[in-house]
């Protein structure tokens, strides 16, 4: 077995209890911003995964799943991210409903 | 030493780098004492480790197209996951996401309203004490259990 598959299983071995820990954080993350952070890093994970099964298997489609991965994720965080900055799930719940428009 | 065993040990390399930077950063995400600080180990995990773990694979992969696809994809990561940590961490302080103990300063103390974590998630508005604030300024409660720790005593 050359470098590269040596390379190649060294770092699933390393990936693969990085994934339970940051499952960990999302299951046990005392706010909402704690686990929306714990899903973006765990869709990077899938990515790294990714790329390790193209070094593994030889077929250059699984960089693609991981840069569409990539750009998915990153507009899920950002509208997470709203969502949490507007503080509520559904409309009439918003304490802050009842401020002039444009202030925070 | 020909091109193929060097374009081997340059891949084997930046899996491995990839790969030890990536387990850190989960080591982060799970141990560190607050959100803002999580999101900062999440965040190089994004760049550094994703993007080391695609170009070597890349690069074991061999071909033109493998490499060019994992450029694109290290330049998409690059450009985007500053600015998902950018609005992540300020989702998170707006939120309300707890500060750690050993919080040195904050910078935000007076200028943003900072509601307090536990009266924010997911409590209609109908059963909490108080409703709709009667002068239609802000509703958030500054002085009471809501406000920012004050980290001078």
């Amino acid at each position: 077995m050359n470098i590269v598959m040596w390379a190649t299983i060294i770092a699933a071995l390393l990936l693969i209890p990085a994934v339970a820990l940051v499952a960990w954080r999302m299951l046990a993350g005392p706010s909402s911003a704690d686990r929306v952070i714990a899903t973006d890093m765990l869709g990077l994970l899938g990515i790294s995964l990714a790329s390790l099964a193209t070094a593994y298997t030889g077929y250059t489609a699984y960089l693609d799943i991981g840069v569409g991965v990539a750009l998915i994720s990153f507009l899920g965080a950002v509208a997470f991210a709203s969502l949490l900055e507007r503080g509520q799930l559904l409309p009439g719940t918003d304490r802050r409903a009842h401020q002039p428009d444009g202030e925070q | 030493m020909n091109w193929e065993s060097v374009r081997e040990i340059v891949a084997a390399f930046f899996i491995l780098g990839g790969a030890f930077v990536t387990f850190s950063a989960a080591l982060g995400v799970a141990r560190f004492p607050d959100a803002f600080t999580r999101m900062h180990a999440a965040t190089k995990a994004g760049v550094v480790g994703a993007g080391s773990l695609m170009l070597g694979c890349s690069l074991a992969v061999g071909t033109w197209p493998a490499v060019l696809s994992a450029l694109v994809g290290v330049f998409f990561l690059v450009s985007t996951v500053a600015l998902s940590a950018h609005a992540l961490g300020r989702a998170a302080y707006l939120s309300g996401a707890p500060l750690a103990e050993n919080t040195v300063a904050n910078a935000l103390e007076n200028v943003y309203p900072r509601p307090s974590h536990d009266r924010l998630l997911g409590v209609p508005a109908a059963i909490l004490p108080e409703t709709a604030p009667s002068d239609g300024a802000c509703a958030v409660d500054m002085e009471g259990a809501g406000a920012p720790r004050d980290m001078r005593t």
